[in-house]
């Protein structure tokens, strides 16, 4: 074993280097900036900047959209994706093309797409023609908080894809022997689903669930574009924040802000990775 | 011993030659030939560099403009004057038939002799076909005698034919953006009749020409095997990229030698030297070399101001000519003749002045080379603070950039206040502008470019309305009081309030962009917190909301996408909207309307442009001695913006020349009446002499480039303008904000009412304001 662990060091090494000087050094090396005062003397104020910048109420505000935006995107996303696969691994023998298909949004550049979906949403657009069909009054779709829908509705169908794909690797990986043992058992659909699709796919939809709500957190590219440095306040997210703060060379706020961020998603993913397990127990 | 003695004397003999032979060899310095600063003082030059070549150790200058003369620098001693060989020819009619006219499409140099080619053109009647012209007539010039004179010669006429453009109407020459030759072989890069790249290789011992199509090329030159350097522009590579590659004419193919990102600066200037195997090239300021045409082995050897598409050329002893229409420069690539100190501008500002500085301080300062970068983006310096990058030694903002701000603010900005010249010229400064760049009493930047635009009254056409200037509004609330009033005033005598082309939402759009910078510069400069929903801000957009299209005789959107149709007229506009605020380089027919927001003085924010050095700077000295190089050649129209020192009114600088040549054409015209007989030719000149007299008799007060007029009307108002500094306007017109600008388009359009855009504006200025610096 240790000399398994010996050879496999040459070839871990290039990668580890890499990790430890753009990841690991970067980081710690970011403390520094969040400790000093950012003028050209750089002096040192300890917590200073920490206190400051939470208690700005345009931090405060970044931070709550940022987390309203990821909870109203992750969790459909993980579901949507979960259903999807389910059903392409049903189809067959064209699943493998409704794969590929659903990867396309994925693979287009955002900026082109988000003309579209802007078209889409116009006070005059196909959206607010099918609601006045519907009888339903039209939404001014592009300001305040009914942003968010088209925000969310792009971010779902521009992840779905990657999603699937794991799903469908984790459910393409259950040995359908497992399944015609425990039908010859007697196990019934629901006894089949919680006792062997649910436990055999729990850590590849814990890591899809980790993986979109990190994508959910950098939600940052579409509002710019619609919103601009200061997009109506329900947009505006903590990206937004270290972005203007970046611009105006405060990298003092913006390294801060970026840890404390850092300490809630850790938090956050501990927590996740802490009831993964417990699932996992309780499932299997 | 006497064996002894000879063998001293012959080695003494022998290492005198060695030496006289390295000293022949070796380069000469960097040198400046030629080069005219009219253009950069706000003037204009009247003599400017057609083609240059190089036979031997001389190189020939071909100036054009006021006259056109030959003028030869000898480079050997670049400290002698050039020698002015006479005027070159460039055109002549036929002696037996005035209706031919031959002119020289281009010179060229081929065994060490200058060659031009002629066209000629035969003047057709109306009613008769138009005939392409001839050419393709090659003289010699005659450089035996040292004169200009074009010789007949052995070279056979050139196929002209690929030269010809147009058919049927109208026919011409093509222009030559390119020429040398490669052996025997003139080769020509023109541009074809769909604007596509065409090479032509002429044979000279033929005169058959051969075509070669090409894509985007933006410089050639003769490469190494009878081969040509290509560079070309790929617009459609994210970012742009400049593809340098070696054509071979004999087989048609091209390889490819490297990919350049434009972003490091477009590559201009291609050359190549033989004898060390080097490609050289102009990018971002420097000139930069590449050995064995291996880009991964390219070095900077030299710096080169040029940014006008400038031409190279290798002479015989190794240094790069390099030469625009106002500059001619000699430039070493000996890496032991580098000089010791290199300073690095980054020009973001785009400043003329730094152009300037670049030829004083050189001049002065023999250990120094400085390489002005003008590629790149404001948040590139902010990079390179934060890593405290000591690369660029100054800089170049707009005041009111979220950079200069940032930079300001954090004390980026290394201190001038050891320069006693930085310091008396801003202290002479107004003290709007004095106090813009001073932090905690110390002097940090330097004030080097200031203007604005805005709107503006015809007086000539406020008296052909019958009014006086007592009518001009004095408050942004009077003049939509007096939009309302002047039409009906305006009614029958064809003038317009606003230049007829523009739509109601560009007059829209102008005033409110006007309304809200005004208000941010009166905000700043009386120390107020900026409100965008301050009644004065609602009511004036309200007032802008309800303009209409009809009584100011302005189009809508509509008809001016259907294409209305106009002929510029003079005189019969009242207000423009591109008056200058500041002192301008030209005599502006209209005069400049501040207004104010209140019943108090207007205020009026204008772009001043500033230079700092990088705190990190390895040379601050030298970068503090760059500026005040700049400062003292600060242009006419910049330095009586900022300063009030300065009351002297400054002529065109052909001043003298135009009147001289009002005064002979009057003379002509005169002497000329005298002869005519015929009444419809004396018609003609009679209103000629009436025209000229008239302009030399307003010459004098007319004639200025900064006239005393102007002087006194800008000190009047200079009190009330402010420097803009960074704000909402400030972002929207830096970062082009998409959001921000459809804000202001849809109010234009009349698709949103003022107070939704105040309040949009209002709750993103706010939400800046709360994030803090």
């Amino acid at each position: 074993m240790y000399t398994r662990r010996r050879s496999a060091l040459p070839f871990l090494l290039p990668g580890l280097i890499g990790i430890l000087l753009f990841y690991v050094v970067p980081f710690f090396g970011g403390i520094w900036y969040s400790v000093t005062d950012g003028s050209f003397k750089n002096e040192f104020v300890g917590i200073q900047n920490y206190i400051s910048v939470w208690n700005n109420s345009m931090f405060q505000l970044g931070l709550k959209n940022t987390f309203e935006l990821s909870l109203l995107c992750s969790p459909p996303l993980w579901l949507l994706s979960f259903l999807f696969a389910m059903l392409l691994t049903r189809i067959r023998p064209a699943g493998a093309f409704f794969r590929s298909g659903v990867l396309m949004p994925y693979l287009m550049p955002s900026s082109a797409v988000l003309i579209v979906w802007l078209l889409w949403f116009d006070y005059g657009g196909p959206v607010n023609h099918l609601l006045s069909l519907l009888g339903i009054p039209r939404v001014s779709w592009l300001q305040g908080l009914p942003l968010r829908f088209p925000v969310v509705l792009m971010f779902l169908w521009k992840n779905l894809g990657f999603c699937v794909v794991i799903f469908t690797a984790a459910l393409q990986a259950i040995p359908e022997s497992l399944y015609e043992y425990a039908a010859l058992e007697g196990a019934s659909f629901r006894q089949q689903a919680f006792r062997i699709t649910l436990p055999l796919v729990i850590p590849s939809a814990f890591l899809v669930l980790i993986l979109t709500w990190i994508n959910a957190f950098r939600i940052f590219k579409e509002i710019y574009f619609i919103g601009g440095a200061y997009p109506d306040e329900p947009l505006y997210t903590l990206q937004n924040y270290m972005n203007n703060m970046y611009g105006k060379l405060n990298y003092q706020n913006v390294t801060t802000a970026a840890y404390m961020f850092a300490v809630m998603v850790f938090a956050l993913f501990t927590l996740l990775f802490l009831l993964q397990k417990r699932a996992q127990r309780g499932l299997t | 011993m006497k064996s002894f003695r000879h063998g001293l004397v012959l080695s003494i003999i022998l290492l005198l030659c060695l030496l006289l032979s390295g000293a022949a060899l070796a380069q000469g310095g960097n040198a400046v030939l030629f080069h005219d600063n009219a253009a950069a003082d706000g003037g204009y030059s009247t003599s400017y560099i057609s083609t240059m070549l190089t036979v031997g150790s001389r190189i020939y200058a071909f100036m054009y403009g006021a006259d056109s003369h030959l003028l030869a620098y000898d480079t050997q001693d670049e400290s002698a004057e050039p020698q002015d060989l006479g005027e070159v020819f460039s055109y002549s009619y036929d002696e037996s038939d005035p209706g031919i006219r031959e002119e020289v499409t281009a010179y060229f140099t081929w065994q060490d002799q200058i060659y031009a080619i002629l066209t000629r053109y035969e003047s057709q009647e109306e009613d008769e076909e138009p005939m392409p012209p001839e050419g393709g007539f090659i003289r010699r010039m005659n450089l035996e005698a040292g004169t200009t004179e074009l010789l007949e010669c052995d070279l056979p006429r050139l196929d002209w034919e690929p030269m010809i453009e147009g058919e049927g109407s109208w026919y011409g020459i093509r222009q030559i953006r390119s020429s040398f030759c490669l052996g025997d072989t003139l080769v020509f890069l023109v541009y074809d009749d769909s604007y596509s790249d065409l090479l032509l290789f002429y044979d000279l011992k033929t005169g058959r020409c051969e075509e070669q199509y090409m894509q985007n090329i933006s410089s050639i030159a003769p490469g190494p095997d009878g081969k040509i350097l290509l560079c070309r522009f790929l617009w459609e590579e994210a970012d742009g990229t400049c593809e340098i590659s070696l054509f071979d004419p004999a087989s048609g193919s091209s390889e490819i030698l490297s990919k350049l990102p434009a972003a490091s600066g477009n590559v201009m200037a291609l050359c190549f030297r033989e004898d060390n195997n080097t490609l050289y090239y102009v990018a971002g300021g420097e000139l930069r070399a590449v050995p064995d045409l291996d880009f991964a082995a390219a070095v900077t050897v030299n710096d080169c101001p040029l940014t006008s598409n400038p031409i190279a050329a290798v002479i015989p002893d190794g240094r790069i000519l390099l030469y625009d229409y106002t500059t001619a420069l000699l430039r070493t690539t000996d890496p032991e003749a580098r000089q010791e100190i290199a300073l690095r501008v980054t020009d973001y500002a785009y400043l003329p002045v730094m152009d300037t500085a670049y030829y004083d301080f050189i001049a002065s300062n023999g250990n120094a080379s400085v390489i002005i970068d003008r590629y790149g983006s404001d948040r590139d310096i902010l990079q390179a603070m934060m890593n405290q990058d000591s690369s660029s030694d100054i800089y170049t903002l707009s005041m009111s950039s979220a950079a200069f701000n940032a930079l300001y603010n954090r004390g980026y900005m290394a201190s001038l206040s050891g320069s006693e010249k930085l310091t008396a010229l801003v202290d002479s400064m107004y003290p709007a502008a004095a106090s813009a760049v001073r932090k905690d009493g110390d002097l940090v930047a330097l004030p080097l470019s200031a203007s604005a635009y805005g709107l503006g009254y015809n007086p000539k056409v406020l008296a052909k309305a019958g009014l006086t200037e007592e009518d001009m509004p004095r408050s942004w609330e009077a003049f939509f009081d007096f939009l309302d009033q002047v039409p009906a005033r305006l009614e029958g005598t064809g003038i317009n309030v606003f230049p007829y082309w523009h739509t109601l939402s560009d007059i829209k759009s102008f005033l409110t962009t006007q309304i809200l910078s005004d208000y941010e510069s009166y905000a700043a400069s009386k120390g107020q917190p900026v409100d965008f929903t301050a009644p004065v801000l609602l009511n004036l957009m309200d007032r802008v909301g309800q303009l209409e299209a009809e009584p100011l005789g302005l189009q809508t959107d509509l008809e001016e996408e259907n294409g209305i149709s106009y002929e510029w007229q003079e005189d019969v506009i009242l207000l423009d909207l591109n008056t200058p605020l500041t002192v301008a380089a030209y005599n502006s027919e209209f005069t400049a309307l501040m207004l104010s927001l209140d019943e108090g003085e207007p205020i009026s924010g204008y772009q001043m442009y500033c230079a700092f050095v990088n705190p990190y700077s390895l040379h601050p000295r030298e970068a503090a001695s760059f500026l005040e190089a700049a400062a003292a050649r600060l242009s006419r129209p910049d330095l009586y913006t900022l300063s009030p020192a300065n009351n002297e009114p400054v002529r065109y600088p052909d001043y003298e020349e135009y009147k001289e040549y009002l005064h002979q054409s009057l003379a002509e015209c005169r002497e000329a009446l005298e002869k005519e007989e015929d009444p419809t030719v004396r018609s003609d000149l009679e209103e000629n002499i009436a025209s000229l007299e008239e302009n030399l008799a307003s010459i004098d007060d007319t004639y200025w480039m900064i006239s005393p007029g102007a002087i006194s009307a800008y000190q009047a108002r200079a009190p009330f303008l402010v420097p803009a500094s960074w704000g909402m306007m400030g972002m929207a017109r830096e970062t082009y904000d998409e959001a921000i600008w459809s804000l202001f388009n849809n109010f234009a359009q009349g698709n949103a009412s003022g107070r939704e855009l105040l309040e949009q504006l209002n709750k993103k200025y706010q939400m800046m304001l709360q994030e803090g610096n």
